[in-house]
Protein backbone atom coordinates (compact mmCIF):
# COMPACT_ATOMS: atom_id res chain seq x y z
CA UNK A 1 0.00 0.00 0.00
CA UNK A 2 3.19 2.53 0.84
CA UNK A 3 4.47 1.66 -2.69
CA UNK A 4 1.17 2.48 -4.10
CA UNK A 5 0.89 6.18 -1.88
CA UNK A 6 4.39 7.34 -3.05
CA UNK A 7 5.93 7.35 -6.64
CA UNK A 8 5.08 4.27 -8.58
CA UNK A 9 7.69 1.66 -8.98
CA UNK A 10 7.99 -2.12 -10.30
CA UNK A 11 5.31 -3.28 -7.79
CA UNK A 12 2.66 -0.92 -9.08
CA UNK A 13 3.34 -0.68 -12.72
CA UNK A 14 4.90 -4.71 -13.25
CA UNK A 15 3.68 -6.57 -10.58
CA UNK A 16 0.29 -5.68 -9.83
CA UNK A 17 -0.64 -5.47 -13.33
CA UNK A 18 1.00 -9.32 -14.01
CA UNK A 19 -1.52 -10.16 -11.02
CA UNK A 20 -4.28 -8.47 -12.71
CA UNK A 21 -3.28 -10.23 -15.77
CA UNK A 22 -3.30 -13.63 -14.22
CA UNK A 23 -6.40 -13.51 -12.20
CA UNK A 24 -7.94 -11.99 -15.58
CA UNK A 25 -6.44 -15.80 -17.43
CA UNK A 26 -8.38 -17.61 -14.36
CA UNK A 27 -11.32 -15.87 -14.49
CA UNK A 28 -12.11 -16.35 -18.26
CA UNK A 29 -10.56 -19.85 -18.07
CA UNK A 30 -12.79 -21.43 -15.40
CA UNK A 31 -16.34 -19.02 -15.19
CA UNK A 32 -19.21 -20.06 -17.03
CA UNK A 33 -20.59 -16.45 -16.44
CA UNK A 34 -20.29 -14.45 -19.70
CA UNK A 35 -20.38 -11.18 -17.70
CA UNK A 36 -17.15 -12.45 -15.40
CA UNK A 37 -15.46 -14.02 -18.61
CA UNK A 38 -15.93 -10.76 -20.62
CA UNK A 39 -14.27 -9.18 -17.45
CA UNK A 40 -11.44 -11.50 -16.92
CA UNK A 41 -10.45 -10.63 -20.54
CA UNK A 42 -10.54 -7.16 -19.79
CA UNK A 43 -8.30 -7.80 -16.88
CA UNK A 44 -5.60 -9.75 -19.04
CA UNK A 45 -5.79 -7.15 -21.81
CA UNK A 46 -5.08 -4.25 -19.32
CA UNK A 47 -2.89 -6.27 -17.73
CA UNK A 48 -0.87 -7.38 -20.76
CA UNK A 49 -0.51 -3.57 -22.13
CA UNK A 50 0.63 -2.55 -18.46
CA UNK A 51 3.47 -5.25 -18.92
CA UNK A 52 4.18 -4.32 -22.13
CA UNK A 53 4.58 -0.35 -21.61
CA UNK A 54 6.77 -1.14 -18.83
CA UNK A 55 9.82 -0.87 -20.60
CA UNK A 56 8.73 2.62 -20.52
CA UNK A 57 7.32 3.00 -17.86
CA UNK A 58 10.34 0.96 -15.69
CA UNK A 59 13.56 1.14 -17.65
CA UNK A 60 15.84 0.77 -15.04
CA UNK A 61 14.32 -2.21 -13.90
CA UNK A 62 15.17 -5.34 -14.70
CA UNK A 63 11.67 -6.81 -15.11
CA UNK A 64 10.96 -4.94 -17.89
CA UNK A 65 13.23 -7.11 -20.46
CA UNK A 66 10.23 -9.33 -19.39
CA UNK A 67 7.55 -6.46 -20.78
CA UNK A 68 9.61 -6.12 -23.84
CA UNK A 69 9.03 -9.86 -23.89
CA UNK A 70 5.91 -9.51 -24.19
CA UNK A 71 5.27 -6.99 -26.33
CA UNK A 72 7.70 -8.73 -28.94
CA UNK A 73 5.19 -11.92 -28.97
CA UNK A 74 1.98 -10.25 -28.76
CA UNK A 75 2.04 -9.23 -32.82
CA UNK A 76 3.18 -12.95 -33.73
CA UNK A 77 1.30 -14.72 -30.80
CA UNK A 78 -2.48 -12.84 -32.04
CA UNK A 79 -1.28 -13.48 -36.04
CA UNK A 80 -1.00 -17.28 -34.87
CA UNK A 81 -4.56 -17.33 -32.77
CA UNK A 82 -6.11 -16.06 -35.66
CA UNK A 83 -4.86 -18.43 -38.22
CA UNK A 84 -6.65 -20.50 -35.31
CA UNK A 85 -9.82 -18.68 -35.89
CA UNK A 86 -9.54 -18.97 -39.43
CA UNK A 87 -8.65 -22.48 -39.61
CA UNK A 88 -11.77 -23.26 -37.48
CA UNK A 89 -14.21 -20.93 -39.00
CA UNK A 90 -13.42 -21.57 -42.44
CA UNK A 91 -12.37 -25.78 -42.11
CA UNK A 92 -13.05 -26.97 -45.53
CA UNK A 93 -12.73 -23.41 -47.56
CA UNK A 94 -9.08 -22.18 -49.38
CA UNK A 95 -10.06 -19.02 -48.51
CA UNK A 96 -9.41 -19.60 -45.28
CA UNK A 97 -6.35 -22.20 -45.58
CA UNK A 98 -4.76 -19.40 -47.89
CA UNK A 99 -5.27 -16.71 -45.23
CA UNK A 100 -4.14 -18.84 -42.59
CA UNK A 101 -0.92 -19.99 -44.42
CA UNK A 102 -0.65 -16.51 -45.10
CA UNK A 103 -0.76 -15.55 -41.08
CA UNK A 104 2.08 -18.31 -39.87
CA UNK A 105 4.42 -17.14 -42.56
CA UNK A 106 4.66 -13.70 -41.46
CA UNK A 107 4.15 -14.89 -37.63
CA UNK A 108 7.33 -16.71 -38.50
CA UNK A 109 8.99 -14.63 -40.38
CA UNK A 110 8.22 -11.84 -37.58
CA UNK A 111 9.67 -14.52 -34.88
CA UNK A 112 12.53 -14.67 -37.23
CA UNK A 113 13.38 -10.98 -38.08
CA UNK A 114 13.34 -10.38 -33.84
CA UNK A 115 15.59 -13.28 -33.30
CA UNK A 116 18.15 -12.15 -35.61
CA UNK A 117 17.62 -8.20 -34.35
CA UNK A 118 18.07 -9.21 -31.39
CA UNK A 119 16.71 -7.28 -28.69
CA UNK A 120 18.46 -5.10 -25.96
CA UNK A 121 17.39 -3.62 -23.07
CA UNK A 122 19.22 -1.38 -21.41
CA UNK A 123 22.34 -2.08 -23.66
CA UNK A 124 22.52 -5.52 -22.90
CA UNK A 125 20.62 -8.20 -24.63
CA UNK A 126 17.07 -9.14 -23.34
CA UNK A 127 17.84 -11.52 -21.14
CA UNK A 128 13.91 -13.29 -21.35
CA UNK A 129 14.18 -13.24 -25.09
CA UNK A 130 17.63 -15.74 -24.91
CA UNK A 131 15.71 -18.27 -22.56
CA UNK A 132 12.39 -18.27 -24.49
CA UNK A 133 14.02 -18.83 -28.39
CA UNK A 134 16.80 -21.13 -26.50
CA UNK A 135 13.42 -22.83 -25.10
CA UNK A 136 11.79 -23.14 -28.37
CA UNK A 137 13.97 -24.61 -29.41
CA UNK A 138 14.76 -27.11 -26.69
CA UNK A 139 11.55 -28.23 -26.66
CA UNK A 140 11.27 -28.50 -30.71
CA UNK A 141 14.18 -30.37 -30.59
CA UNK A 142 12.52 -32.97 -28.33
CA UNK A 143 9.27 -33.33 -30.38
CA UNK A 144 11.07 -33.79 -33.35
CA UNK A 145 12.94 -36.67 -31.58
CA UNK A 146 10.14 -38.36 -30.61
CA UNK A 147 8.61 -37.77 -33.96
CA UNK A 148 11.52 -39.83 -35.57
CA UNK A 149 11.75 -42.43 -32.95
CA UNK A 150 8.18 -43.15 -33.61
CA UNK A 151 8.70 -43.08 -37.14
CA UNK A 152 8.64 -46.65 -39.47
CA UNK A 153 10.28 -45.64 -42.01
CA UNK A 154 14.21 -45.22 -41.93
CA UNK A 155 14.63 -42.05 -44.14
CA UNK A 156 11.73 -39.94 -41.91
CA UNK A 157 13.56 -41.16 -38.69
CA UNK A 158 16.55 -39.74 -40.32
CA UNK A 159 14.88 -36.05 -41.17
CA UNK A 160 13.25 -35.93 -38.55
CA UNK A 161 16.33 -36.46 -36.25
CA UNK A 162 18.27 -34.37 -38.84
CA UNK A 163 16.01 -32.10 -37.73
CA UNK A 164 16.15 -32.14 -33.66
CA UNK A 165 20.18 -31.89 -33.80
CA UNK A 166 19.93 -28.58 -36.10
CA UNK A 167 17.93 -26.81 -33.49
CA UNK A 168 20.47 -28.13 -31.31
CA UNK A 169 23.37 -26.91 -33.20
CA UNK A 170 21.75 -23.53 -33.73
CA UNK A 171 23.55 -22.77 -30.47
CA UNK A 172 27.26 -24.05 -31.33
CA UNK A 173 29.56 -21.19 -31.22
CA UNK A 174 31.85 -22.93 -33.47
CA UNK A 175 29.21 -22.74 -35.88
CA UNK A 176 29.78 -19.22 -36.09
CA UNK A 177 25.79 -19.02 -35.72
CA UNK A 178 24.56 -15.52 -34.58
CA UNK A 179 23.68 -14.87 -30.93
CA UNK A 180 24.72 -18.44 -30.17
CA UNK A 181 25.67 -19.36 -26.87
CA UNK A 182 27.10 -22.45 -25.32
CA UNK A 183 26.65 -21.29 -21.65
CA UNK A 184 23.22 -19.60 -22.94
CA UNK A 185 22.21 -23.05 -23.30
CA UNK A 186 22.76 -24.87 -20.60
CA UNK A 187 21.62 -22.38 -18.14
CA UNK A 188 18.04 -22.25 -20.57
CA UNK A 189 18.19 -26.25 -20.25
CA UNK A 190 18.60 -25.89 -16.35
CA UNK A 191 15.80 -23.79 -16.06
CA UNK A 192 13.56 -25.62 -18.41
CA UNK A 193 14.25 -28.45 -16.96
CA UNK A 194 14.03 -27.31 -13.19
CA UNK A 195 10.85 -25.70 -13.69
CA UNK A 196 8.91 -28.79 -15.37
CA UNK A 197 10.29 -30.81 -12.84
CA UNK A 198 9.09 -28.27 -9.78
CA UNK A 199 5.77 -28.05 -11.59
CA UNK A 200 5.40 -32.17 -11.62
CA UNK A 201 6.46 -32.51 -7.87
CA UNK A 202 4.44 -29.82 -6.85
CA UNK A 203 1.05 -31.44 -8.87
CA UNK A 204 2.67 -34.83 -7.04
CA UNK A 205 2.98 -33.09 -3.79
CA UNK A 206 -0.58 -31.38 -3.86
CA UNK A 207 -2.21 -35.13 -5.09
CA UNK A 208 -0.89 -36.95 -2.73
CA UNK A 209 -1.45 -34.22 0.35
CA UNK A 210 -5.53 -34.52 -0.77
CA UNK A 211 -5.49 -38.32 -0.96
CA UNK A 212 -3.82 -38.56 2.53
CA UNK A 213 -6.34 -36.20 3.64
CA UNK A 214 -8.99 -37.97 2.75
CA UNK A 215 -7.67 -41.30 3.89
CA UNK A 216 -8.54 -40.22 7.48
CA UNK A 217 -12.31 -39.69 7.06
CA UNK A 218 -14.15 -42.52 8.60
CA UNK A 219 -14.93 -44.92 5.66
CA UNK A 220 -18.42 -46.04 5.28
CA UNK A 221 -19.09 -49.84 6.43
CA UNK A 222 -20.07 -52.13 3.99
CA UNK A 223 -22.80 -54.55 4.33
CA UNK A 224 -21.36 -57.61 4.46
CA UNK A 225 -18.90 -56.15 7.01
CA UNK A 226 -22.03 -55.35 9.58
CA UNK A 227 -22.85 -58.20 12.54
CA UNK A 228 -26.12 -58.93 13.15
CA UNK A 229 -27.87 -56.87 15.50
CA UNK A 230 -26.19 -53.92 13.69
CA UNK A 231 -28.07 -55.67 10.39
CA UNK A 232 -31.27 -55.40 12.59
CA UNK A 233 -30.76 -52.03 13.20
CA UNK A 234 -30.10 -50.99 9.88
CA UNK A 235 -33.25 -52.59 8.64
CA UNK A 236 -35.70 -51.43 11.35
CA UNK A 237 -34.13 -48.01 9.90
CA UNK A 238 -34.74 -48.29 6.54
CA UNK A 239 -38.02 -49.65 7.38
CA UNK A 240 -39.04 -46.72 9.23
CA UNK A 241 -37.95 -44.78 6.41
CA UNK A 242 -39.62 -46.28 4.18
CA UNK A 243 -42.85 -46.11 5.97
CA UNK A 244 -42.22 -42.25 6.68
CA UNK A 245 -41.74 -41.72 2.84
CA UNK A 246 -45.09 -43.54 2.00
CA UNK A 247 -47.51 -41.64 4.28
CA UNK A 248 -45.92 -38.44 3.28
CA UNK A 249 -46.97 -39.43 -0.16
CA UNK A 250 -50.17 -40.13 1.15
CA UNK A 251 -50.27 -36.73 2.60
CA UNK A 252 -49.61 -35.18 -0.52
CA UNK A 253 -52.17 -37.04 -2.81
CA UNK A 254 -54.86 -36.08 0.22
CA UNK A 255 -53.70 -32.59 -0.18
CA UNK B 1 2.73 -44.09 -14.30
CA UNK B 2 6.62 -44.23 -14.03
CA UNK B 3 6.31 -47.71 -15.42
CA UNK B 4 4.59 -46.80 -18.45
CA UNK B 5 7.13 -44.71 -19.64
CA UNK B 6 9.14 -45.67 -22.52
CA UNK B 7 12.69 -45.88 -21.64
CA UNK B 8 14.36 -46.73 -25.22
CA UNK B 9 12.16 -43.37 -26.43
CA UNK B 10 13.57 -41.26 -23.16
CA UNK B 11 17.39 -42.61 -23.97
CA UNK B 12 16.56 -41.96 -27.79
CA UNK B 13 15.82 -38.20 -26.83
CA UNK B 14 18.38 -37.87 -24.23
CA UNK B 15 21.47 -39.28 -26.57
CA UNK B 16 21.60 -36.34 -28.83
CA UNK B 17 21.94 -33.23 -25.58
CA UNK B 18 24.53 -36.57 -23.95
CA UNK B 19 26.75 -36.27 -27.20
CA UNK B 20 26.61 -32.54 -27.69
CA UNK B 21 26.99 -32.24 -23.65
CA UNK B 22 30.25 -34.47 -23.96
CA UNK B 23 31.40 -32.48 -27.07
CA UNK B 24 31.41 -29.24 -24.80
CA UNK B 25 32.80 -30.85 -21.79
CA UNK B 26 36.14 -31.82 -23.93
CA UNK B 27 36.54 -28.69 -24.93
CA UNK B 28 36.50 -26.76 -21.44
CA UNK B 29 32.89 -25.51 -21.30
CA UNK B 30 31.77 -24.86 -17.72
CA UNK B 31 28.65 -26.95 -16.45
CA UNK B 32 28.96 -25.58 -12.77
CA UNK B 33 25.70 -23.45 -13.37
CA UNK B 34 23.46 -26.14 -14.41
CA UNK B 35 22.75 -27.90 -10.89
CA UNK B 36 22.27 -24.52 -9.34
CA UNK B 37 19.71 -23.32 -11.79
CA UNK B 38 18.09 -26.24 -11.70
CA UNK B 39 17.96 -26.36 -7.95
CA UNK B 40 16.42 -22.48 -8.26
CA UNK B 41 13.80 -23.16 -11.15
CA UNK B 42 12.52 -26.55 -9.16
CA UNK B 43 12.24 -24.12 -6.29
CA UNK B 44 10.41 -22.10 -7.57
CA UNK B 45 8.46 -24.16 -9.87
CA UNK B 46 7.16 -26.29 -6.77
CA UNK B 47 6.02 -23.32 -4.98
CA UNK B 48 4.25 -21.83 -7.61
CA UNK B 49 2.08 -24.83 -8.23
CA UNK B 50 1.32 -25.14 -4.37
CA UNK B 51 0.94 -21.53 -4.13
CA UNK B 52 -1.63 -22.13 -6.98
CA UNK B 53 -3.20 -24.91 -5.31
CA UNK B 54 -3.34 -23.35 -1.98
CA UNK B 55 -5.17 -20.77 -3.51
CA UNK B 56 -7.57 -23.13 -5.40
CA UNK B 57 -8.29 -24.86 -2.36
CA UNK B 58 -9.06 -21.53 -0.08
CA UNK B 59 -11.50 -21.19 -3.20
CA UNK B 60 -13.22 -24.36 -2.60
CA UNK B 61 -13.54 -24.14 0.68
CA UNK B 62 -15.22 -20.60 0.63
CA UNK B 63 -17.37 -21.46 -2.56
CA UNK B 64 -18.21 -25.26 -2.39
CA UNK B 65 -17.79 -26.04 1.16
CA UNK B 66 -14.96 -28.10 0.97
CA UNK B 67 -13.24 -29.10 4.37
CA UNK B 68 -11.24 -26.40 5.91
CA UNK B 69 -8.42 -29.24 6.45
CA UNK B 70 -7.19 -29.11 2.96
CA UNK B 71 -6.75 -25.38 2.42
CA UNK B 72 -5.45 -25.48 5.97
CA UNK B 73 -2.82 -28.19 5.38
CA UNK B 74 -1.72 -26.26 1.88
CA UNK B 75 -0.84 -23.40 3.24
CA UNK B 76 1.06 -25.06 5.91
CA UNK B 77 3.35 -26.89 3.58
CA UNK B 78 3.73 -24.12 1.31
CA UNK B 79 5.08 -21.98 4.09
CA UNK B 80 7.63 -24.64 5.27
CA UNK B 81 8.74 -24.92 1.64
CA UNK B 82 9.14 -21.36 1.33
CA UNK B 83 11.12 -20.92 4.19
CA UNK B 84 13.44 -24.18 3.85
CA UNK B 85 13.68 -22.98 -0.08
CA UNK B 86 15.07 -19.01 1.52
CA UNK B 87 17.53 -20.88 3.38
CA UNK B 88 18.26 -23.14 0.20
CA UNK B 89 18.78 -20.34 -2.11
CA UNK B 90 20.47 -18.03 -0.59
CA UNK B 91 23.46 -20.63 0.21
CA UNK B 92 26.44 -18.88 -1.84
CA UNK B 93 26.25 -21.89 -4.36
CA UNK B 94 23.05 -21.72 -5.50
CA UNK B 95 22.80 -18.27 -4.94
CA UNK B 96 22.71 -16.08 -8.27
CA UNK B 97 24.55 -13.71 -9.43
CA UNK B 98 23.96 -10.07 -8.54
CA UNK B 99 20.98 -10.75 -6.02
CA UNK B 100 21.47 -11.17 -2.63
CA UNK B 101 18.05 -11.17 -0.78
CA UNK B 102 15.43 -14.47 -0.91
CA UNK B 103 12.75 -12.12 -2.30
CA UNK B 104 14.45 -10.91 -5.53
CA UNK B 105 15.92 -14.46 -6.03
CA UNK B 106 12.17 -15.97 -6.30
CA UNK B 107 10.85 -13.08 -7.98
CA UNK B 108 13.89 -13.72 -11.02
CA UNK B 109 12.93 -17.31 -11.03
CA UNK B 110 9.77 -16.51 -11.23
CA UNK B 111 9.94 -14.32 -14.37
CA UNK B 112 12.21 -17.30 -16.16
CA UNK B 113 9.81 -19.84 -15.36
CA UNK B 114 7.08 -17.95 -16.73
CA UNK B 115 9.08 -17.35 -19.48
CA UNK B 116 8.76 -20.83 -20.14
CA UNK B 117 5.51 -21.21 -19.35
CA UNK B 118 5.14 -18.58 -22.15
CA UNK B 119 7.17 -20.73 -24.56
CA UNK B 120 4.98 -23.19 -24.11
CA UNK B 121 2.21 -21.83 -24.97
CA UNK B 122 3.50 -20.97 -28.11
CA UNK B 123 4.43 -24.31 -28.84
CA UNK B 124 0.81 -25.71 -27.84
CA UNK B 125 -0.42 -22.96 -30.09
CA UNK B 126 2.22 -24.47 -33.30
CA UNK B 127 0.33 -27.89 -32.19
CA UNK B 128 -3.11 -26.92 -32.84
CA UNK B 129 -1.79 -25.05 -36.50
CA UNK B 130 -0.31 -28.18 -37.17
CA UNK B 131 -2.99 -30.34 -35.99
CA UNK B 132 -5.82 -28.49 -38.10
CA UNK B 133 -3.68 -28.86 -40.90
CA UNK B 134 -3.55 -32.25 -41.06
CA UNK B 135 -7.27 -32.55 -40.36
CA UNK B 136 -7.83 -30.65 -43.13
CA UNK B 137 -5.71 -32.57 -45.32
CA UNK B 138 -7.26 -35.94 -44.54
CA UNK B 139 -10.54 -34.45 -45.22
CA UNK B 140 -10.01 -33.33 -48.52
Amino acid sequence: MLAITSNPGALDLFWFPMFICILGLILSITRNYEKIKTLGVFLTIIGIIFISISPYTLPSSPSSAFGQLISLLIGPLALMIIAIIFSYRYELNNFGENVKSFLIIIAILWILLIWIISPEINDLPNKYWQIWIISIQIIFACILFIQSYNQTTINTKFLFLILGVTFLLLNEENLNIPNSSRKLFIEVLGILVGTLFGVLLGLIIWYYTIQIIYSFENELEMDSELSSEERTILFEKLYDDLNWIENYSDGDKHD
Amino acid sequence: MIKAVNKNLIFYCLLPFIILFSYWWINDENFSNLLPQIVNSMMTGLIMTLGIATICSWWFFLSRSSPIINPLILSLLLIILTYFSNLILTLNYFKKIGLHTSMAIHLSNTLEALTIILSLCFVIIVGVLVTSETKFMEEE
